[in-house]
């Protein structure tokens, strides 16, 4: 099989050029920024193709006159005509969607039966500030969370399911770097600064192949580069944290964004620690989460340029009594969790030919969490004791991509190199007992440590067959290699698309994935705590096939456009945990709870309509799926409905501009209950036994239906100074619905637990 | 006057009025209907291995989630003692201890066979346990009580293992004896440990751990002595007795995204088959 897609790859790949002239160049906004995935094309000829990462486009033209457009989600249509009798480098300047016209939508403006790939959205930052959102934030994660066949996990926490995928299967980017964590307050707060973004793409299914290394799907954040024309900035002010970015011209060749995002949870606590200190005992609890993103770029020539970013996230969390109500008395206790995520990244993008892009990265990605608790006293006797538990994964990454344009054809093939420390468990204890000198010790060990490489080498081609069909196809060899095994691994990636009409098309696509590294969460009331773990001889790498079908159209003239999908995906050595709840467990644990070797299909179809005009935008999805997974040692080796397995779903997204100033979002939401497991016999109290219940069937009950209302109000205006200011206030749960999130019986009867009712912020943000 | 008042503030004292409202209507945890989706009964077997006592199996039934309580005797079950895989004696049902099986006195319990009991009763799916080993008594290797001041004692106790398979694991228990009366302590410390392995620990084969006795946790009352007691717990004791406390937090805990039961190693049923072995050890 491999080899008919080698064969046919290579007879696409060498298919003629014929006598045409180049049309190539970058699309940018007026800001200089590029636009990645922008729809370029001449509309006379109709022939057209998409921007790559870098905002580069190429065109091969008959020599003739053109007009040439372009659309891109959140700027005014472009169109322009230009005589070309040979190769011509030039660049399209978009103008974004100023205040004035106020517009909002939901929709992309490229049509979406035209595109090759099926189950992909791109969302700019403007419909993610929109989105009405948790705790008055925008959110990427939850904003993406509202597209059909994304689940966003529990309410209020920032989490991401995809197809019957789980949350450590999302492939999350940040300018191509793979971000290991993307929380902050314990799930609730994503840590993609939205100041920084400029638009997300999102894949369900149908990924080309130059994606690789997660089951169900990838988020591909692109942040902005800084202004080059004029300094700027934006200050956000909201419920739990603000933030402030700023960018602009470094000279004339480099620009530079840095933005900061903080919290001040421990600000809002003081008074009640002041109230603890002054009593001289009692309890206290302290949050505090920061990010920072920075990036400075050197545009060193018009087909060259370099950026250096930076991005560092850090929560610290700690809980602790104490007691100094006498002098000679002090005790103190705390435990802790901080955790680190970084990304460094060097980039340079250039032009080699019209015909030839480069994109190369050097990129350090890590990730650590530390779990402490500590005890101190002086009580007649000095005495410490501390534990600690760290977790660390850190990726050290060089690649490089090339973009090669043919005459109906578009490569892309790149080679990667990954290096991975894993340090999943590493314990550390301290006693100290200054009692006549004796009793000191400091423990460190349990420290368990693979090393692994990773090597990645793709190729894969959009091609245009005919007039009205294209074929994006791929394949990935992925080489990983670690101290006690190593795996080679071949994934095919095809997707297909033909137009029915002019306004309506079929596509096709089937895609295999594996993935090397595993996420597992422990979960602490309510605190989470991601380890990663290598694929070794003992967990093999998990693996995914996905076939996907659907029906795509656009009724233009009424601002309609619509797609049906279909898709059935089945996963391999798929791994489930078992930690212990109110504990973090430390790795000599990993065996009992780590569960291996399991089974996971899940099917469904995926509605969606979508309508634009001036003052509305709306969007309507509904999803019928079924989820499932099989492990042997769990439910007696039967297959179970899965944690998020909902029938149905029904998400109604509603963006009004009320007036030139003022825009209401509504979002309402519908699902199925989620599967959760109680018990199905009991034990009585024995000789040997207290009683407890008994679960021989998981995920027995469903939860009642879920359903839910966000409202958002965004009023912009401009200050006197002619900057523009937003006020955004924002109701999660606008009906204060009681949606279960957990079921329990105790004393002969059954109990809903809810996390939230309803839930009003707002915040307010400054442009200047 | 009214008019502009009720264009200028009625939307805004609506909305007030309505989130108000709706924070302090809904409550967070509410009691509602539902129904147990309820599974056929299963053999409950409860049995114990020691070296000194051979084996002591209680044979019940699961009952209804909803009906704790309810009778869970078990009719005439056939319950048999298997070594290396092999039946070796069919337990008799003890007289003063109705559904309470154990094996005769000359069956001889070998540190180095595996042991499994096996039930099979009318209207049941035949049970059968995992193969176990009869776990070896912990030996003492050191213990001080050291007079801090006139409030505080520091008690340290260390323990070492002797020729027991690993992994190892033992529950603690202090006895403290007033006037000669026995009464168990029962301070923090108390509970079950997992002795690590010397990949911790580089003192190989030894597990120290020093307990602080307080004023607080004894009062003023003087004690005649203190009677450490240690048991020895095979595997899957430890499982079961770890996963009791995971299950106890697991059931009732909305963060939790799943239920941990409380373990079994009986295929089919319900309960464990384990083993353990007690030692104690007087501190004047």
């Amino acid at each position: 099989m491999r080899y008919i897609f080698l064969w046919f790859f290579l007879y696409l790949f060498l298919h003629g050029n014929g006598q045409l002239i180049t049309i190539n160049g970058f699309v940018r906004d007026t800001e200089g920024e590029v636009l990645a995935m922008a729809t370029v094309w001449d509309s006379i000829s109709g022939i057209g193709t998409i921007t790559n990462n870098e905002g580069y486009y190429q065109l091969k033209l008959n020599p003739s006159t053109v007009v040439l457009k372009c659309r891109f989600i959140g700027y005014d249509n472009y169109r322009q005509q230009l005589t070309v009798n040979s190769n011509t480098t030039f660049t399209i300047v978009m103008q974004q969607v100023s205040i004035a016209t106020g517009e909002v939508c939901v929709k992309s403006k490229r049509p979406i039966h035209e595109q090759t790939l099926m189950g992909v959205t791109t969302l700019d930052v403007n419909t993610i500030k929109n989105v009405p959102s948790f705790l008055g934030q925008a959110d990427v994660l939850k904003a993406v969370s509202i597209l059909p066949g994304i689940t966003g996990g529990r309410d209020g926490y920032s989490s991401m399911m995809v197809r019957g995928g789980d949350r450590g299967q999302n492939l999350i980017l940040l300018d191509g770097v793979k971000l290991y964590n993307t929380n902050h307050f314990g799930g609730f707060v994503s840590s993609i600064n939205t100041a920084t973004v400029q638009h997300v793409d999102v894949y369900k299914g149908g990924f080309p192949a130059r994606y690789g290394g997660r089951l169900s799907s990838v988020l591909d954040v692109k942040t902005r580069n800084g202004n080059r024309n004029k300094a700027q900035g934006e200050f956000t002010l909201g419920l739990i944290n603000s933030s402030l970015s700023f960018d602009g011209p470094l000279g004339k060749r480099f620009s530079f964004l840095v933005a900061v995002r903080a919290s001040y949870l421990d600000l809002v606590l003081q008074p009640l620690k002041y109230q603890e200190r002054k009593k001289r005992w009692g309890q206290m609890v302290d949050y505090r989460f920061y990010d920072l993103n920075a990036k400075i770029t050197f545009f060193q020539s018009a087909n060259s340029n370099w950026s250096l970013q930076w991005f560092n996230g850090r929560d610290i969390y700690s809980a602790y009594t104490f007691d100094k109500r006498t002098s000679y008395h002090f005790d103190e206790t705390r435990f802790g969790i901080a955790q680190n995520n970084s990304v460094v990244m060097l980039k340079n993008s250039s032009v080699l030919k019209p015909s030839l892009f480069l994109n190369s990265k050097v990129s350090y990605s890590g990730y650590s969490n530390v779990f402490k608790e500590w005890e101190k006293s002086t009580y007649t006797v000095k005495s410490y004791f501390e534990r600690s538990y760290s977790s660390i994964i850190n990726e050290f990454n060089i690649q490089s991509n090339l973009d090669y344009y043919a005459e109906r054809n578009w490569v892309k093939t790149g080679i990667s190199f990954s290096n991975y420390q894993f340090i999943p468990g590493l314990t550390q204890i301290t006693d100290i007992n200054d009692n006549a000198g004796d009793s000191v010790s400091v423990i460190k060990g349990l420290e368990y440590e693979d090393h692994t490489f990773e090597t990645n080498v793709y190729v894969e081609d959009e091609i245009q067959l005919t007039p009205k069909s294209k074929l994006n196809i791929g394949g990935r060899g992925v080489m990983y290699v670690s101290d006690s095994s190593s795996y080679f691994r071949f994934e095919p990636r095809l997707s297909f698309r033909t137009l029915l009409g002019k306004n309506f098309s079929f596509k096709a696509n089937y895609t295999f994935m594996n993935q090397f590294n595993h996420v597992i969460v422990n979960n602490v009331s309510g605190v989470e705590r991601e380890i990663w773990l290598a694929s070794t001889g003992e967990i093999p790498p998990q693996s995914a096939s996905q076939f996907s079908m659907g029906f795509f159209g656009e009724i233009a003239n009424a601002g309609i456009d619509f797609s049906l999908e279909g898709y059935h995906k089945k996963m391999k050595n798929v791994l489930e945990f078992r930690f212990p709840p109110g504990d973090f467990v430390n790795y000599n644990d990993f065996g009992s709870m780590v569960i291996k070797g399991g089974e996971g299909e899940a099917y469904g179809a995926e509605f969606q309509t979508r309508y634009e005009n001036d003052r509305l935008s709306s969007s309507f999805s509904y999803v019928l799926s079924w989820n499932y997974r099989q492990f042997d040692q769990l439910n007696n080796g039967e297959k179970y409905p899965y944690l998020y397995d909902k029938r149905h779903e029904v998400n109604f997204l509603n963006l009004i501009k009320l007036n030139k100033r003022t825009s209401l979002s509504t979002n309402f939401i519908f699902s199925t209950g989620t599967p959760v497991t109680l018990p199905d016999g009991a034990v009585n109290e024995g000789p040997l036994n207290y009683t407890y219940f008994t679960y021989h069937s998981l995920n027995n009950y469903r939860l009642p239906n879920y359903h839910r209302l966000d409202i958002a109000i965004n009023r912009k205006w401009m200050t006197r100074k002619q900057n523009e200011s937003t006020f955004t206030f924002n109701v999660f749960n606008a009906y204060a619905r009681q949606n279960p999130v957990f079921m329990y019986y105790n004393g002969g009867k059954f109990y809903q637990r809810s996390f939230f009712s309803i839930l009003p912020t707002f915040s307010y943000s400054l442009k200047f | 006057m009214f008019r502009y008042l009720k264009d200028k503030y009625l939307p805004g004292t609506v909305l007030l009025v309505f989130l108000t409202m709706g924070m302090f209507s809904c409550e967070l945890v509410k009691e509602v209907d539902a129904e147990f989706n309820y599974s056929t009964k299963r053999i409950l077997v409860n049995g114990l291995l020691t070296k000194e006592k051979g084996v002591v199996v209680y044979v019940r039934s699961t009952v209804a989630p909803d009906s704790m309580g309810a009778p869970d005797y078990v009719y005439n079950p056939l319950v048999t003692l298997y070594q290396n895989g092999e039946p070796i004696e069919v337990l008799s049902e003890s007289a003063s201890l109705p559904g309470c099986y154990t094996s005769t006195a000359s069956t001889v319990i070998d540190y180095n066979s595996n042991y499994a009991v096996g039930v099979e009763a009318t209207g049941f799916e035949a049970v059968i346990s995992e193969n176990i080993h009869a776990v070896k008594p912990m030996k003492f290797f050191q213990s001080k009580v050291t007079m801090i001041d006139s409030i505080k004692r520091e008690l340290y106790i260390s323990t070492y293992f002797e020729n027991t398979p690993d992994p190892d694991y033992f529950s603690l228990r202090i006895h403290r004896y007033v006037n000669g009366e026995n009464q168990l302590f029962n301070p923090d410390y108390e509970g079950v440990y997992e002795a690590y392995s010397d990949e911790m620990y580089e003192d190989t084969i030894s597990f120290t751990r020093k307990i602080d006795i307080l004023r607080d946790s004894l009062g003023l009352v003087s004690y005649d002595s203190l009677v450490v007691e240690l048991i020895t717990i095979s595997e899957s004791y430890y499982r079961y007795l770890t996963s009791l406390s995971y299950y106890d937090e697991s059931h009732l805990d909305p963060f939790n995204e799943y239920i941990i039961p409380v373990y079994s190693n009986i295929e089919n049923g319900v309960g464990f088959f384990v083993s353990f072995s007690k030692t104690f050890h007087r501190v004047e």
